[in-house]
């Protein structure tokens, strides 16, 4: 991995092969074990370019550094939509749920803070768009409002609004987000157009009898 | 573009909240009308970010009764943005400021909505002070980033 260090493009011509690699077999047709084969190969190299990621950071190579980040994020949404494929075909419907929210998520914090804006990007979106559409229902969700007491900044630990990080960008490799620490629930509502996607509606009563919403099948309390 | 006029009257608020005048440019809080005293004013979480943006041009807009300590968050894909209150002195004799500020808010919503799927909204209000002292005119918008430059010309023929 040190050889990106002095020729980081090298390192970009890698993922992309991982990436093409790992996309073809990111099929509902593609066997389960060839699936797992690869999301344990795309774990590997994680490991390898969290350290790489470090070594840029102790260089103060903050570009190189957030570089990583967006290579290693594309990388886990691939791995995500690998794993969503398995629990379909394993009838782990709420896990192949939650594993293409956690895709859409992250690969949505990649095209915030990509160098390069591709094509390529948006189709995968525009992919990771088109699962939900095709082989989930319509879902319900529920957002929270709250009101914020007390928060702080995750890369320099000040009070939200005391430093310049802004949340959603990259700095040194990471991203800032703002970690809530005290908060005062407002209100719960019901809407289709959610902030989080985890926070579904699971399952509706019918006949006295919760039913799950994903399977249509009664869920044993 | 959708937006919404209408007149509005703030002054007995600031007179409850011991507030005498507006700087220039003033975020504005969410319940300006309901709280009893500046302590319990709450904003709109976004401006903790947005001002960054406006920082970071040399914009300075000052929070209403000091720097915020509440702010309200909403777990809604759609952006919700801090009220902002425009004095006359601003549209006289700094007009140009409206087109800076009114873009730093469209980049604002395009960095957030960048990478997000599906359809989302962008609301924010801008209060308009207008020539004669006390008279405000609310400005209420709903759009994407591009429909909110289209603002200038509305906000400068008030």
């Amino acid at each position: 991995m040190l050889i990106f260090i002095d020729n980081p493009k090298l390192l970009l011509d890698e993922f992309n092969q991982m990436a093409d690699i790992a996309q073809k077999k990111a099929f509902i047709t593609v066997g389960i074990e060839i699936q797992k084969e690869e999301i344990e190969t795309i774990q590997n190299y994680l490991n390898e370019l969290s350290q790489l990621k470090k070594e840029f950071v102790r260089r103060n190579l903050e570009n190189e550094a957030n570089l990583v980040y967006c290579i290693e994020n594309s990388l886990l949404a691939i791995a995500y939509e690998l794993q969503m494929l398995i629990h379909l075909k394993e009838d782990k419907m709420a896990e192949a749920w939650d594993n293409l929210v956690r895709a859409q998520v992250i690969y949505g914090t990649v095209i915030c803070n990509s160098p390069f804006q591709t094509q390529e990007n948006d189709n995968f979106l525009n992919r990771l768009e088109q699962y939900e559409k095709l082989l989930f229902p319509n879902l319900y969700f529920q957002s929270v409002g709250a009101i914020i007491k007390e928060s702080h900044c995750s890369v320099c630990n000040q009070k939200s609004g005391n430093c310049e990080h802004i949340k959603g960008k990259l700095y040194k490799g990471e991203l800032c987000t703002r970690i809530i620490t005290d908060a005062e629930l407002e209100e719960v509502s019901f809407v289709k157009n959610p902030a989080n996607k985890h926070c579904r509606v699971i399952s509706i009563e019918q006949n006295g009898k919760a039913i799950d919403i994903l399977t249509l099948r009664e869920i044993n309390k | 573009m959708d937006y919404k006029i209408e007149e509005v009257e703030i002054s007995n608020s600031l007179e409850k909240l011991s507030i005498l005048s507006l700087t220039e440019l003033t975020f504005i809080p969410e319940n300006i009308n309901t709280a009893n005293n500046t302590e319990e004013l709450i904003f709109t979480e976004s401006l903790i970010e947005l001002n960054k943006y406006f920082k970071a041009d040399n914009i300075n807009i000052e929070s209403l009764g000091g720097k915020p300590e509440l702010y309200r968050s909403r777990k809604s894909a759609d952006i919700y943005l801090p009220t902002i209150f425009i004095a006359s002195s601003i549209l006289v004799e700094n007009p140009n400021t409206i087109s800076v500020i009114l873009n730093i808010i469209s980049s604002f919503i395009y960095d957030n909505l960048k990478g997000t799927i599906g359809k989302k909204t962008a609301k924010i209000e801008f209060y308009v002070e207008k020539k004669e002292k006390g008279k405000i005119t609310k400005i209420e918008y709903k759009g994407d980033a591009e429909g909110l430059k289209d603002l200038e010309k509305i906000i400068k023929s008030l």
